[in-house]
C-alpha cells in the first residue's frame, strides 16, 4: 500500500515539476527575452506579469482543439503523448538532493537515454500525421537531428561514467563531493551541453520549427492543449537539459567549496546551478543565428563526435592511471 | 547627342521613324519590325541596363506604345527607344532574349496593357489573376464593372462579374 | 496570383515535393508565394507567384489630377515611402520645369536619408529573423522608431508623409528638430556597431551569409537589379553620386561596394550605407540654407498644376534600387499616363536564379537579404 501511494505521489510529483517547471519557465523566458530585446515582457498578469504562464495555460485549454480534416487521426492524437510522457518520465531518476530522488535505479544515467531516445518519435508521428508538407520536414529534421546527436551524447555520458564508476545518478552526484567533474571533463562538458541543446531543439538549434523556413514544423497542425504538450516539452527539455548538467557535472545538490546545506534544503544549490544553466541556454537562444542543416550536421559528425571519442580516450587513461577516482 | 545614339541612328537610319530629344534623353522611334536588331545592336555598343518598359494605350492614333529605358553603365548614357503597334495587332518582339530584364517587365505590360511578345518564353499575367478580363491600363477599361477572383471545383481561378459565395 | 491552384506534376518532377511557400508565411515578408519543388531539402525549381496585393496605382495615378497620386503612391512601398513620394514630385517638376528653391532641396535631402536608414533597419531586423537571430529584429525597430517620431514631428504622420509639394516641401522644420535630429544620428551611429558586433561577428551568422546567395555583376545588370543589391555584386553605381539631384551634388560621401556578391556582402553595403546616410544627414543640416520652403504661388497653386505635352523619366536612388517614374503629360490637368518603375519588381525576378539548387534554409536567407517589399513589387 505504501509503495503504491509512493508511487502515484512520485508520479503526480513528476508532473508537478514538469508542468509546473516548464509554465515557470515559459514566463522566465518570456522575460529575458524581452529583457535582451530591450522590451517589457509580459506585465499585466498578476505582479510583474508573473501569472502570465497560468493564464497562459487556461488558455490553451479553453481552446479549441482543432483537428484538420486530412490529418491521420490516430497518430495525430498519440503523437503530443509521445513527446511527453519521455519527457516526463526522464526526471525519474534525477536527484533534487540526496532524499529528493522519485527512483534511484542503478542505471539511472542509461534509462534517462532510453527514455530521451524516444523523443523524435513522437517528433516524426507527429510530422507524418498532420498530413502538411512542413511538418513533414520539420518531423523528418527533428529525427535526423536527435539520431545523430544521441551519439556524443551518449559517449561523453560514458566518460562520466567511467568516471563515477557507477551509472546512477546519486552515485555519480556523491562521487563528486571532492571535485565536481566538470574539471576533469571540461571537454566532455562541452560536448555534453552543444549536444543537448542539439537534441532538445532551441536555438541555435530549432531546425526543426525554424519558424523562418518550416513555419512551426512539426506543430504547425496542433492547436489548444495538444500544441500546450509540445510547448511545455520543449520547456521541460531546457530544465533537463540544465538538471542533467549540473547533476553529471557540476555537483547535483552539493555546495561549492564545501558550503554544503543540510540535506532537507541542499535542493536549493541544486535548482540555483540549474537556473544559472537555464540561463545560458535562453542566452544562446537569444543572441545566435539559426545554422543551416547541412551545417548542423557536420557540427555533429566533424566536431562533436570526435571530441567526444576524444575525451573519452583521456578519460580511460585518466581513470586507468589512477589520476582522478 | 552622345556618340553612341548617334552611332545606333547612323546604322539603323532606315528603320527610325522619328528621333529627338525627352528633356534631357535622347530617343528614337523605331518601326516595330526593326526592334529586335536595333536593341542587339544596342545592348553589343554597350546599353547594358534596361530600365524600363512601358506600355501606352493611345486611342487617337489607334496605337499601342512601348517604350524602352535603356541605360549604359560603362558610358553612362541614356537612350529611350520607342515603338509602336496597332490595336488590329498588338504584338512586338520580346528582348528578353537581350535583357533578361525585360522577361518580367514584359509580363507585367502584358498584363496590364495587353501587348504581346513574341518570343517571349513564359508569357503570363503577372500581377493580376491569370482568368482577368481585360487590361486596366488600357483607356476603355471600365472600371465601373467589378470582378471577383474565386477558385472553382478543381481549384481554378474564376471571374465573375457578381459578388459570390465569399465576398 | 497568376497560377492555377494545382500543380500538375511535370514528367522530370515525379520525385520532387511541390511545397508551397506563402503567400502568408514568416519569412517572405508580405504576400509573396513560392512555389517550390524540392528534393528532401535541396530546393531545386522555384516560381515566384505575385499580385496578391496589386492596387492599381497606375491606373489610379490616370484617374486624378496630379497632386491627388502624390498621396497614392506613396502607398507603393510602405517601407520607404518618401522615396516614392519624391520619385514621382520630381517627376512632374522636371516635367513642367519647377525647380524647388535650395532649401527645400536640402530637406528634401534629409527626408530621404532619414527614410533610407529607417528602412535599412526594417531590413536588418527582418534579415537577422529569417535568420533566427531573434533579438535584431527588436533592435533594429527600436531604433527605426527614434526616426519614425522625427519624420512625424516633420510631417504629421509616421509613414505616409504627402509632404512634399510640387516646386517645394509643405512645412519647415519645428522647432528644436534639428538638434533632435543630430542626437538621433548620433544614436543610430552609436547602435550601428552594435549591430556589427551582434551579427557580423558572430560565426553562426558568418556560416549562414557567406557564400550564399552569389549574384555575380553581370547578372545583376543583366537582370536590372539596382541599389544596394547590386552594389554588393560590384556594380559602381549610386544615382545620388552618378546622376545627382536635389542637393546631392553639395554632399560628401562615399558609395560603399564589395565584389562578394552574397549575403553577406549586402549585409556590408547595407550597414556602410546608413553609415554614410547619417554623413549626408550631417552635412545637410549643417549647410540647411534659408529661404522660401516652396515656390512663389505654388502654396496654393499646386492643387491645378497643368503640366505641358511630354514625356519624361525620372529616377532616384530608393533604399531597394532605382526608383523610377515615366510620367506622361497630355497638357491637362491630369497625367496621361504614370508609370512606376519598381526596384523590388526587378530584384524578385532575380531571385528564383539564385535560389535553385540551395538548401530551404538558404532560400530564405537569400530572400531576406534582398530586401523585397511587396507592395513596392506589387504597385
Amino acid at each position: 500500500m505504501n509503495e503504491l501511494l509512493f508511487s502515484v505521489g512520485g508520479a503526480l510529483a513528476l508532473i508537478g515539476i514538469v508542468a509546473g517547471g516548464g509554465g515557470v519557465l515559459t514566463y522566465v523566458f518570456r522575460k529575458l527575452f524581452a529583457d535582451f530585446g530591450q522590451r517589457l515582457g509580459p506585465n499585466r498578469v498578476g505582479p510583474y506579469g508573473i501569472l502570465q504562464f497560468v493564464a497562459d495555460g487556461i488558455k490553451l485549454v479553453a481552446k479549441e482543439d482543432i483537428i484538420p480534416a486530412r490529418v491521420e487521426r490516430w497518430g495525430f492524437r498519440l503523437a503530443p503523448h509521445l513527446t511527453f510522457v519521455p519527457a516526463v518520465l526522464a526526471f525519474s531518476p534525477l536527484p533534487f538532493s540526496e532524499g529528493l530522488i522519485i527512483t534511484d535505479v542503478r542505471v539511472g544515467l542509461i534509462l534517462i537515454f532510453a527514455l530521451a531516445a524516444m523523443a523524435p518519435l513522437g517528433e516524426v508521428v507527429a510530422g507524418w500525421a498532420s498530413n502538411n508538407k512542413y511538418s513533414m520536414l520539420g518531423g523528418l529534421r527533428a529525427a535526423a537531428m536527435d539520431v545523430s546527436y544521441e551519439i556524443p551524447l551518449l559517449i561523453s555520458a560514458v566518460s562520466v561514467i567511467l568516471l563515477a564508476g557507477s551509472a546512477s545518478t546519486l552515485e555519480i552526484v556523491k562521487k563528486q563531493n571532492e571535485l565536481w567533474f566538470f574539471i576533469p571533463q571540461i571537454l566532455g562538458l562541452f560536448v555534453f551541453v552543444a549536444a543537448m541543446i542539439g537534441k532538445v531543439g532551441v536555438l541555435p538549434f530549432d531546425l526543426p520549427d525554424a519558424e523562418s523556413e518550416l513555419v512551426a514544423g512539426y506543430v504547425t497542425e496542433y492547436s489548444g492543449m495538444r500544441f500546450a504538450f509540445f510547448f511545455l516539452t520543449m520547456f521541460a527539455n531546457v530544465f533537463f537539459i540544465a538538471a542533467l548538467t549540473v547533476t553529471l557535472y557540476f555537483g547535483g545538490w552539493l555546495g561549492p567549496f564545501g558550503l554544503h546545506l543540510p540535506p532537507m534544503l541542499s535542493f536549493i544549490w541544486f535548482f540555483l546551478k540549474a537556473g544559472v544553466l537555464i540561463f545560458v541556454v535562453f542566452w544562446l537562444w537569444n543572441s545566435l543565428p539559426r545554422v543551416r542543416i547541412d551545417q548542423f550536421l557536420n557540427i555533429n559528425w566533424k566536431l562533436l563526435f570526435p571530441l567526444s571519442l576524444l575525451n573519452l580516450v583521456i578519460t580511460s587513461i585518466m581513470v586507468a592511471w589512477g589520476v582522478a577516482r | 547627342m552622345n556618340t553612341l545614339v548617334k552611332e545606333l541612328q547612323r546604322e539603323f537610319a532606315h528603320q527610325i521613324e522619328e528621333a529627338g530629344d525627352l528633356l534631357d534623353k535622347p530617343f528614337v522611334r523605331l518601326r516595330r519590325e526593326a526592334l529586335f536588331t536595333f536593341c542587339k545592336a544596342a545592348r553589343e555598343k554597350g546599353f547594358d541596363y534596361l530600365a524600363c518598359i512601358t506600355g501606352v494605350d493611345r486611342p487617337q492614333e489607334r496605337a499601342l506604345e512601348v517604350i524602352y529605358n535603356l541605360y549604359s553603365y560603362e558610358y553612362f548614357q541614356h537612350l529611350v527607344l520607342k515603338t509602336r503597334c496597332p490595336y488590329e495587332d498588338p504584338v512586338v518582339d520580346s528582348v528578353g532574349l537581350i535583357w533578361k530584364a525585360a522577361l518580367f517587365l514584359e509580363r507585367e505590360v502584358f498584363d496590364l496593357v495587353g501587348i504581346g511578345f513574341t518570343g517571349h518564353p513564359d508569357l503570363r499575367r503577372i500581377l493580376l489573376p491569370e482568368p482577368w478580363q481585360g487590361h486596366p491600363l488600357r483607356k476603355d477599361y471600365s472600371l465601373e464593372r467589378e470582378q471577383f477572383v474565386n477558385k472553382d471545383t478543381q481549384g481554378r481561378d474564376v471571374v465573375s462579374f457578381e459578388p459570390t459565395e465569399g465576398w | 496570383m497568376t497560377e492555377p491552384y494545382t500543380i500538375e506534376p511535370q514528367p522530370d518532377s515525379k520525385d520532387l515535393l511541390v511545397l508551397n511557400m506563402g503567400p502568408q508565411h514568416p519569412s517572405t515578408h508580405g504576400v509573396l508565394r513560392l512555389i517550390l519543388k524540392i528534393d528532401g531539402e535541396t530546393v531545386r525549381d522555384v516560381q515566384p507567384v505575385i499580385g496578391y496585393l496589386h492596387r492599381g496605382f497606375e491606373k489610379i495615378a490616370e484617374g486624378g489630377r496630379y497632386p491627388h497620386f502624390i498621396i497614392e503612391c506613396n502607398r507603393a512601398d510602405y517601407v520607404a515611402s518618401y522615396t516614392y513620394e519624391v520619385a514621382y514630385v520630381r517627376a512632374v517638376e522636371e516635367l513642367t520645369g519647377l525647380q524647388a528653391p535650395p532649401r527645400a532641396r536640402y530637406i528634401r535631402v534629409i527626408c530621404l536619408e532619414l527614410d533610407r536608414i529607417q528602412s535599412h533597419l526594417v531590413w536588418l531586423g527582418t534579415f537577422g529573423l529569417d535568420l533566427g537571430a531573434l533579438n535584431a529584429f527588436w533592435y533594429g525597430f527600436r531604433e527605426r522608431e527614434l526616426i519614425l517620431s522625427l519624420q512625424q514631428e516633420l510631417t504629421g504622420v509616421r509613414m505616409h508623409p504627402n509632404y512634399f509639394r510640387f516646386g517645394g516641401v509643405k512645412a519647415d522644420f519645428p522647432d528644436g528638430w534639428i538638434e533632435k535630429t543630430r542626437r538621433v544620428c548620433d544614436e543610430v551611429e552609436r547602435k550601428l556597431d552594435e549591430y556589427e558586433d551582434f551579427l557580423a561577428q558572430s560565426d553562426t551568422f558568418l556560416m549562414r551569409t557567406r557564400g550564399v546567395g552569389v549574384l555575380p555583376k553581370e547578372m545583376a545588370i543583366d537582370w536590372g537589379v539596382t541599389g544596394p543589391n547590386a552594389r554588393a555584386s560590384g556594380l559602381d553605381f549610386d544615382l545620388r553620386r552618378d546622376e545627382p539631384y536635389f542637393a546631392y551634388s553639395d554632399m560628401k560621401f562615399t558609395v560603399p561596394v564589395r565584389t562578394a556578391g552574397d549575403c553577406y556582402a549586402r549585409f556590408e553595403v547595407r550597414l556602410e550605407e546608413m553609415r554614410q546616410s547619417i554623413q549626408i544627414i550631417r552635412q545637410a543640416l549643417e549647410r540647411l540654407p534659408q529661404g522660401p520652403l516652396i515656390l512663389d504661388g505654388w502654396e496654393k497653386g499646386y492643387q491645378f498644376l497643368i503640366a505641358p505635352k511630354g514625356e519624361h523619366y525620372t529616377r532616384v536612388e530608393g533604399p531597394r534600387g532605382e526608383i523610377g517614374v515615366y510620367l506622361i503629360g497630355d497638357g491637362t490637368t491630369f497625367p496621361y499616363r504614370v508609370k512606376l518603375r519598381s526596384p523590388c519588381f526587378q530584384n524578385l525576378s532575380v531571385l528564383p536564379e539564385l535560389m535553385r539548387n540551395t538548401l530551404i534554409a538558404d532560400l530564405v536567407a537569400i530572400n531576406g537579404s534582398f530586401d523585397i517589399v511587396m507592395g513596392c513589387v506589387d504597385r
